[in-house]
């Protein structure tokens, strides 16, 4: 207890030397925990983008991936419910199977018109959350509209429910909620075919990628936009956790391969087959390797960041200690002259280490944790650097119980290392030798 | 009985190239309960000699046994060991730790022996009665005077109950009157607690008090005389 008591008392009684090293272990827990929150929020926002835009696991007619034209309908599932009640029936690490239908179409209103991207989702999607809950006038195909539309087609007798566009598509076409938008599109057919759709829901994304390249039809409408009865061409899966995709993907190859006698990575589906027809399945991995590698690049720079700073932190920790232990070394060589053994006087330097590391990871958390909460709430924007790495404009930090405890735990370490030496070179020295010493 | 015995010992320091033979081969040894005084110039070899005996450092050659050990033998814990129980300091410049208050100066030893609080607060109040510092027991070193501090480190030096203290000049910076009263509480605290003394000095004055008196010249025992007080 006395130690402890001296090791405190000697932090006040060389309280500018305290105030350097606390200071250091402080800024280095700061950071350290900042990048972690940064760097949590980053894989999170990542991870979830990538659940919404690509889901775990994809499955595409085979040949899909060498396309040559980005929104093609050459390559389609025929009856994809019955494959999604196969998929559903037989596993049980699937959460969600949905179909999506993309294609290429111009919007036009009036003398205005734009090419883009057209998506049809079922109307309870568990993808598209930005869309969803970006949603500032109207609904995202509520329940009760997609019950029972305003019209009928003529194609298919399909009622005609609305579109969802951002509010951006909205300004260059000149729309707003209930106004009428044209969809041309070349259906499945190869020939023109268009329908006028009210504009039933607007969205911010809050990523202008998304908000300028694509609007929303419900899948039955797609359909029926591009003649494409019972055919889709994705059928996109959530798992109850995405480190089982690969394996997942796996057995659904191998399943679908057996249903239709095929072997391999692609399989045709007794249900689900169309004439030549072949599957994909590719998993988030697959899909998004080139992020997940920016990722892993992004988390080696941090490691190396961090790195840097605990380098920094001990150099400048070890140095202010040094110092500390030097200017008392003739009052540890009277302790040791009395009776003191090197081993606690060992602990003394250590104790003290201890307790400035401890009271600078305090300080470094309580400056840190609240502005990553903060900024875990509010977000702030790194600009398109955001938008690629989260798919929104606005970057979210998260708060990791378990990482604030290592960077709370790193910050004490860092002080004992620099602790460790100075109590090293402190107890090497002779007990004359110290009591000497000026 | 003898306490202490020192035979043929010699200590040499290595500075760069040049090596200094701070003792040549030095013979005595000191009675339990005896006032000695280690007198001669600066350089004699005075402080090596004490830390010798001290256990906080090793003779080059030679022999010292302490109730019959030899202190070479001694490993490092053994070393501190045998300071911690055996052997009380007593430093020049006093040598207390600032951040500790007068007691728990006192009491230091006997915390690193391990003993129980009440015990060490009551022969640490005990002391400083003996030195008359009662009243300064909750002062930190820095609020005493010189004189104060010297005899808080002979408070400290005497709480575990030592064999031998041992003082290295502790009147050399204290003026001639403090110098008497922290002589006078050593040679009372010797009589009363039965303690073996040994101090190196350079003050007449504090040579008066002495059983016997070795004088040191460049590194060897020039001179062995009884002193004024036997």
């Amino acid at each position: 207890m006395i130690f402890l008591k001296i090791a405190l008392l000697n932090l006040t009684s060389h309280y500018k030397r305290t105030i350097l090293i606390i200071f250091a272990v402080m800024i280095s827990v700061f950071m350290l925990e900042s990048i972690s929150g940064m760097m949590e929020g980053l894989r999170h926002s990542f991870f979830q983008s990538l659940m919404q835009e690509s889901g775990h696991i994809q499955i595409h007619e085979k040949g899909w991936e060498d396309r040559m034209e980005q929104l093609t309908l050459d390559y389609r599932i025929e009856q994809p419910d019955r494959l999604i009640s196969y998929l559903t029936r037989t596993y049980d690490e699937i959460v969600r199977a949905e179909k999506l239908l993309s294609f290429g179409a111009l919007l036009i209103h009036g003398e205005k018109n734009l090419a883009i991207m057209g998506q049809g989702v079922e109307p309870d999607t568990a993808f598209f959350g930005s869309v969803r809950e970006g949603i500032v006038e109207g609904e995202f195909f509520s329940a009760a509209e997609t019950a029972g539309g305003s019209e009928t087609s003529s194609r298919t007798d399909e009622k005609i429910h609305g579109a969802v566009l951002s509010r951006r598509i909205c300004d260059l076409l000149d729309l707003s909620l209930g106004d009428g938008v044209v969809a041309l599109v070349e259906d499945s057919e190869g020939s023109p075919y268009y329908l006028e759709y009210p504009v039933t829901g607007i969205f911010e994304s809050g990523s202008k990628e998304t908000d300028e390249q694509i609007f929303f039809l419900t899948h039955a409408n797609a359909q029926e936009l591009l003649y494409l009865p019972d055919e889709t061409t994705e059928i996109r899966i959530t798992l109850t956790d995405r480190e089982n995709a690969e394996a997942i993907a796996a057995d659904i190859e191998e399943s679908l391969a057996a249903r239709s006698g095929m072997q391999g990575r692609t399989g045709s589906p007794a249900d689900g087959q169309r004439s030549g027809g072949a599957y994909e399945v590719a998993t988030w991995q697959e899909l998004n390797g080139s992020f997940i590698l920016f990722i892993e690049m992004f988390d080696v720079i941090m490691l190396i960041i961090n790195v840097f700073i605990i380098i920094v932190a001990a150099t400048v920790i070890t140095n202010a200690i040094l110092m500390n232990v030097f200017e008392r070394v003739r009052e540890y060589g009277t302790m040791r002259a009395i009776g003191m053994k090197k081993r606690q006087m060992f602990w003394l330097v250590m104790m003290e280490g201890g307790a400035q590391g401890t009271i600078g990871s305090i300080i470094g958390m309580a400056m840190a944790i609240p502005l990553v909460i903060y900024l875990q709430i509010h977000g702030f924007s790194w600009g398109a650097l955001s938008e690629v790495m989260t798919g929104s404009s606005i970057y979210y930090f998260r708060f990791s119980p378990v990482h604030a405890a290592i960077n709370f735990a790193s910050g004490i370490l860092i002080a004992l290392a620099g602790s460790l030496y100075a109590a090293r070179v402190n107890t090497r020295m002779d007990v004359v030798e110290t009591l000497r010493f000026n | 009985m003898q306490l202490v015995t020192v035979e043929g010992v010699r200590k040499d320091y290595t500075l760069g190239k040049t090596t200094i033979h701070a003792l040549r081969g030095v013979d005595f040894s000191v009675e339990t309960g005896e006032f000695l005084s280690i007198v001669g110039p600066s350089g004699c070899g005075k402080t090596t000699l004490l830390n010798l005996i001290g256990c906080i450092d090793t003779p080059t050659a030679g022999r010292i046994t302490f109730e019959g050990t030899d202190v070479a033998g001694l490993n490092d814990n053994e070393e501190a060991d045998m300071r911690l129980h055996k052997i009380g300091f007593i430093f020049q410049s006093f040598n207390l730790i600032p951040v500790l208050t007068v007691t728990e100066n006192v009491e230091f030893p006997m915390i690193l022996t391990g003993t129980p609080k009440e015990q060490r607060r009551h022969r640490a109040e005990e002391l400083l009665e003996a030195v008359e510092l009662s009243e300064y027991a909750s002062h930190k070193p820095d609020e005493l005077s010189g004189g104060q501090r010297q005899r808080v480190a002979i408070a400290r030096a005497l709480v575990h109950n030592p064999r031998l203290v041992i003082a290295d000049e502790p009147t050399a910076n204290l003026d001639s009157e403090t110098s008497r009263t922290v002589m006078s509480i050593m040679q009372r605290l010797n009589e009363r607690e039965k303690v073996t003394f040994i101090f190196s000095t350079h003050n007449p004055l504090v040579i008066e008090y002495a059983h016997r008196i070795i004088e040191l010249q460049d590194g060897l025992i020039r001179k062995v005389r009884e002193g004024e007080r036997v």
